[in-house]
């Protein structure tokens, strides 16, 4: 697989902490979602693929704590226009390890108590694990929203050879 | 080379086809004897081809037919043989010889598993078919005789003359075992499939043989027979014997721990019903962690168990089929320096304490933003502070604000919610940000990747886990080092029909209960619905379901951990 720009070939995937491939971030008081793609992505025929996708959110918090998913949405454009694609991104990675919940899991949330607060992360995902099938070659635009957030949108191109 | 070498070297080459041959030419001469001499030339070409390569058990039989070649060839005539009435074989006219013995008038008469030599039988037994045939399998394990280890149990065939023959044989399924393997499993993995199902052929010498390939199968519940029938079809079987697996355990408790398992019944009872037996071994104390949290925590403990281990030689000589079960106090995950952030603070002389709910991204995928816990009473000497400030708004240098300054309030599980004291700083607005360590998670357990070490909490949320809790943990870890949930790859069994990868858990687990096809396994609608031990998060269920039952039962741990 050759991926370019090259900083997207090792994405620590599954990480919270800055690395290469994420977006600069310089103002403190941003507020919202920032993502990075590769611009191309070249594979053989049967060859499996990452598509990774490097972000920064910083957003209020009281809204993340009321359930909100983080979700990665895809569209194909150009001369071969797909339909969107949504998927949510559930946990997939680390160790296979049972949880304990939180005793305190399902308690009421009071929005009231955080506000003010933001929260944010560094986030790195290979959106096709989390989409149905392998995406074929083409053109697609991709972005992310957590809640009712929503990141600025991509393009990249998958080639396959 | 005259005939009486030609029919040595031709016996003395017999094959099981032409045994078979002679077999035929004898049933002849026991028939018609005047017939066999008549035809003596012919006899001996097919002696010298096929014949001729006879075996030892129709001696009388061929030494009639060698006397009547030297008779023939020396010119001294064969009378025809006058016929008894009921057409059995006649006599040599004038008494000269005797009449042959019936050459096959020898029958089996069983077939057995053997049973630690070459002459002990058993019946009815059990077969511990995933550890080598070797006497060192046999210390603390309660097995009898390594006989009874390895999927492929010695069997003896016995005769009831000392003669040699042939017979056939075959291994039978017997009602009442586990479910079948599919075809499926038995192409990806030849241990699912027992053999010879179809006729073998097999031969005994003086009456007597020992079989050495007979296969099981690598699952725990199956049961086989051996049947065998000799050239008249009399059919033999054996008793029945059903298959086991068996390992060892070792517990090793952190010293000072309080509160860990303090039996393991329910564990052992678990896999029995999957016909796992689990043999436990004396307990080793290892040193004392207050947590494992961090790869380091992993191998410090790794490092003190394979000590253990190493200096106890009963447990060591166990590899691999030892399974090393640690406990400690928590299994705490930290998350390390997040920052907690309130804006739109009015601070200075007078002004309210700025209250601020600890939260951070979950670590990990997705990081998803959520209530947290300080870390905080987990390990002796780490505090949940990292830092304060205090950045005006409008520009302005940020200041520090002391750790005196910020305090929170709850303990244990509680403790999430920050109260920063900000008289002391001048009067303004500004950004408040605590940087603090909190609780990414809390595991139940762990099994560690490509060993054979499971560790399991005693602490959770500050809480003491219950020894039901514990158990259905043990369960859980050393499913998954007995391959479950098993996905029906490699040399698996089939992919369990419940079975699901990461959806909200991390690994291969069962979702048994909750709804197929889930995104998110990890809400408390699935938990709650789950039955399996198996699920990817504790449930309070310590079995395994009927779905994985079956698979336990079907595995092949035959290379151990």
């Amino acid at each position: 697989m050759d991926i370019q720009p090259p900083e997207f070939a090792h994405v620590p995937y599954g990480t919270v902490t800055p690395a290469v491939c994420a977006p600069k971030i310089d103002d403190p008081r941003f507020s919202g979602i920032a993502i990075r793609m590769p611009e191309r992505i070249r594979a053989s025929e049967s060859e499996k693929i990452d598509i990774p996708i490097c972000g920064y959110y910083q957003l209020p918090t009281a809204p993340l704590l009321m359930g909100a998913d983080i979700h990665i949405h895809v569209r194909g454009v150009g001369s071969n226009p797909r339909p969107p694609i949504s998927a949510k991104v559930v946990k997939d990675t680390g160790a296979n390890e049972p949880d304990v919940p939180h005793p305190k899991r399902n308690r009421p949330i009071d929005p009231n108590a955080y506000k003010g607060q933001v929260s944010e992360a560094y986030f790195y995902f290979d959106a096709q694990r989390y989409l149905p099938p392998m995406l074929p070659p083409g053109t697609y635009e991709v972005c992310v929203t957590y809640g009712d957030a929503t990141s600025n949108v991509v393009r990249v191109t998958i080639d396959r050879l | 080379m005259g005939w009486g070498d030609a029919l040595t070297s031709a016996w003395d080459a017999a094959t099981d086809t032409a045994r078979a041959a002679a077999n035929a030419v004898a049933d002849s001469a026991r028939a018609a004897y005047d017939y066999v001499a008549n035809r003596a030339s012919e006899a001996y070409d097919a002696a010298a081809d096929a014949v001729g390569r006879a075996v030892d058990w129709i001696v009388s039989g061929f030494g009639a037919i060698a006397d009547a070649f030297s008779r023939a060839v020396g010119g001294d005539p064969v009378q025809p043989c006058p016929r008894q009435p009921n057409g059995g074989g006649g006599g040599i006219p004038g008494g000269r010889r005797e009449t042959p013995q019936p050459v096959d008038d020898y029958n089996i008469v069983s077939v057995d598993w053997l049973d630690g030599d070459d002459v002990t039988i058993i019946g009815a037994c059990e077969q511990f078919v995933n550890l080598p045939r070797d006497a060192k399998w046999l210390a603390d394990s309660g097995i009898a005789n390594i006989d009874r280890l390895s999927i492929n149990p010695r069997l003896l065939v016995k005769f009831d003359k000392p003669v040699s023959a042939g017979f056939r044989w075959r291994i039978v399924p017997v009602a009442g075992g586990s479910p079948a393997y599919t075809a499926a499993e038995e192409g990806r993995n030849h241990h699912f499939k027992a053999s010879p199902t179809d006729w073998a052929s097999g031969s005994v010498s003086d009456g007597k043989t020992i079989l050495l390939d007979a296969q099981l199968v690598a699952g725990g519940g199956y049961k086989f027979q051996i049947e065998a029938k000799d050239d008249k079809e009399k059919l033999v079987k054996s008793g029945i014997i059903t298959t086991k697996r068996l390992f060892w355990y070792v517990e090793l408790p952190m010293t000072g721990l309080a509160n860990a398992l303090t039996s393991t019944a329910s564990v052992e009872a678990e896999f029995a019903m999957s016909n796992m037996v689990l043999k436990q071994l004396p307990d080793l104390a290892i040193a004392h962690q207050e947590n494992i949290g961090s790869d380091a925590d992993s191998n410090i403990l790794a490092a003190n168990v394979n000590t253990a281990i190493a200096g106890n030689a009963t447990a060591s000589a166990k590899a691999p089929y030892l399974l090393r079960i640690t406990y400690t106090d928590h299994l705490a995950v930290k998350n390390p320096n997040q920052r907690q952030r309130r804006t739109g603070m009015a601070v200075g002389p007078g002004r309210p304490a700025v209250a601020i709910g600890v939260t951070a991204p979950s670590l990990g995928s997705p990081p998803t933003v959520e209530a947290k816990s300080l870390w905080n009473d987990l390990v002796t000497g780490e505090s949940w502070f990292v830092d304060a400030w205090y950045t005006p708004d409008g520009g302005g240098a940020a200041v520090q604000i002391p750790p005196a300054r910020v305090t929170a309030s709850g303990s244990g599980s509680d403790l999430g919610t920050l109260s920063v004291d900000v008289t002391g700083l001048a009067a303004g607005t500004g950004t408040v940000d605590v940087f603090v360590d909190v609780v990414d998670r809390m595991r139940a357990g762990l099994a560690f990747g490509g060993a054979a070490d499971i560790c399991v909490c005693t602490i959770a949320w500050w809480t003491p886990q219950s020894q039901t809790e514990q158990a259905g943990v043990v369960v859980h870890e050393a499913g998954h080092k007995v391959q479950m949930v098993v996905d029906g790859t490699g040399t698996q069994p089939d992919r369990v029909a419940t079975q699901y990868d990461q959806r909200g858990h991390r690994g291969s687990h069962c979702h048994n209960g909750a709804p197929a096809g889930e995104i998110d396994y990890d809400t408390s609608a699935n938990i709650a619905a789950s039955n399996c031990v198996m699920f990817g998060g504790t449930n309070g269920h310590n079995s395994f379901c009927g779905n994985c039952g079956p698979a336990v039962n079907k595995v092949d741990i035959g290379s151990g951990f």
